[in-house]
């Protein structure tokens, strides 16, 4: 009787506490909103799934938990701690991007720069609302819009806070349908959002592709070593890609390997949201500056490409601005549509998704700028 | 702290962006030197000798494309098992498994020259 009263005390059912119900019900919504919405189902029903098995209560001691030494969990977690899924992501992010519409269009890469300004005001609103230095950093990287780079600074400033900044950073990427279209109307006109942006009037060359990778590698780098583990992977990936004699590495790099990153990456981040550790008051401060930075990330975005406008006579759609973000490709598909809206017949998507790769650029730059500023 | 980060990203996507926006020419112009180079000339004379209108015309020589007529049956032919309306991506898809050169390009061209006729939901069909 001992023995089974023993076992019941040690189930699930009696160890379950109101933080591991609300938690398990925040997994339910993310695997309901990726399997029955498609909102990113690759990364929230992955996360959605690892937030239910972090939130089955255990007894402690049996080294099951995530947090525990020794448990299949922990040794998992390692690839995030260290940082190694988010390079590894980046390295099939590499192998299928074509950078071909940012070459023929280089201007374009300044509204990446310019959408990134939300992190730099999310760093100084966190730290005015009283976080440590490290944490509004890593808070500020959610203002990138790119998941795996702001667990990568995260896992590097501040490893508590991982699990609430790669849910908010992956919620808000799922959100963007919702957050960006309302900013974009707001910050343009009618006539603003019909601009035709021109064509590219040559092709961009094979060879243009080839160097790319090698001096993006290398100036951006110069710049801000600490981006190499994101950015020495992501433009190695795009070099396999480019380079015509590699296509085998390139396709298992943008097949198998991302794929298998963002599985571990996606469940371990999930499964790090025990309730104990999430439901905490900075975790919801944490929600409140991600959503503020993804909001001056793209408003950022739009207001500078409608100041480029005034100095430049090629006009840019302003909407291109909110692509800046490195959302891929949810924000210039986001773009594309609401130019749709304005004008059935402009076509955005090319030019959204260069904004787009510049975005992602950009905010591995400012990961490693933030890294550095803070060791 | 802010303003300082926010600053340099600017001035490295600013410099990225100046260096790819030369690169063609860069490339043109090592191009132009090499050719001179093969035919015997001294480089030296290539480099203070870049004649304006040879880099015109080599700029112009990889204008694309040449016939936009030809580069629409050509697309038509593997955009049939797509049926009449069709979306770009799946137009796009199949030049590339087709192995035709520069399709976002091509495909561009083709929009903007009204070969590729908007019919609304992201659909399109041939003029």
């Amino acid at each position: 009787m001992d023995l089974l009263i023993q076992f019941l005390s040690n189930t699930g059912y009696y160890l379950a506490d109101y933080r591991n119900i609300v938690m398990l019900v925040v997994g339910g919504l993310f695997l309901y909103l990726g399997t029955a919405k498609g909102y990113e189902p690759l990364l929230l029903i992955p996360i959605g799934f690892g937030v239910i098995v972090g939130n089955i209560p255990f007894f402690k001691g049996f080294g099951l938990g995530i947090y525990e030494k020794g448990s299949v969990l922990h040794y998992l977690y390692f690839g995030v701690r260290s940082g190694l899924y988010p390079s590894i992501v980046f390295l099939g992010l590499g192998a299928m991007t074509d950078f071909s519409s940012l070459l023929a269009k280089p201007r374009l890469m300044l509204l990446g720069a310019a959408a990134q300004m939300g992190i730099y005001f999310t760093l100084l609103s966190a730290l005015a609302l009283g976080f440590l230095p490290k944490e509004a950093a890593s808070i500020a990287i959610i203002g990138g819009a790119d998941g795996p780079t702001s667990i990568f600074l995260t896992a590097r400033l501040a490893p508590h806070l991982i699990g609430p900044v790669a849910i908010a950073a992956y919620s808000y990427m799922a959100l963007i349908p919702v957050i960006q279209p309302p900013i974009m109307r707001l910050l343009t006109t009618e006539a603003e959002r019909k601009i035709r942006m021109t064509e590219p009037t040559r092709e961009v060359t094979r060879r243009e592709r080839l160097i790319f990778p090698i001096a993006a590698v290398i100036l951006c780098c110069f710049l801000a070593p600490a981006s190499i583990p994101l950015l020495g992977p992501l433009f190695f990936g795009n070099f396999l890609k480019e380079c015509g004699q590699t296509e085998r590495l390139a396709q298992t790099a943008r097949t198998a390997i991302i794929d298998i990153a963002t599985i571990f990456l996606g469940f371990e981040v999930g499964a790090s949201t025990q309730g104990d550790v999430f439901l905490t008051a900075k975790s919801v401060g944490i929600f409140v500056l991600g959503a503020v930075a993804f909001s001056i990330a793209t408003g950022s975005g739009v207001l500078f490409a409608k100041l480029m406008n005034v100095f430049s006579k090629e006009k840019i759609n302003p909407l291109l601005g909110a692509a800046g973000v490195s959302a891929v490709p949810g924000s210039a598909r986001e773009v594309h549509l609401m130019g749709l809206e304005a004008d059935p017949s402009n076509y955005l998507l090319m030019h959204g998704m260069a904004c787009n790769s510049s975005g992602v650029i950009g905010s591995a730059i400012c990961a490693g700028i933030l890294w550095s500023f803070m060791r | 702290m802010a303003m300082a980060g926010a600053l340099i990203v600017f001035s490295g996507l600013v410099v990225l962006s100046a260096v790819i926006s030369q690169l063609h020419r860069v490339l043109d112009f090592f191009d132009a030197l090499f050719k001179r180079g093969k035919a015997g000339k001294p480089p030296v004379a290539a480099e203070t000798t870049v004649d304006p209108a040879a880099e015109v015309s080599s700029t112009k020589s990889r204008r694309f494309p040449d016939n936009l007529d030809h580069l629409a049956n050509q697309y038509k032919s593997i955009s049939e098992p797509l049926g009449d309306t069709f979306p770009l991506a799946a137009l796009y898809g199949l030049a590339r498994k087709g192995d035709i050169p520069h399709p976002h390009l091509a495909i561009s061209y083709l929009r903007q020259h009204r070969f590729l006729i908007p019919q609304g939901d992201g659909l399109f069909s041939w003029r």
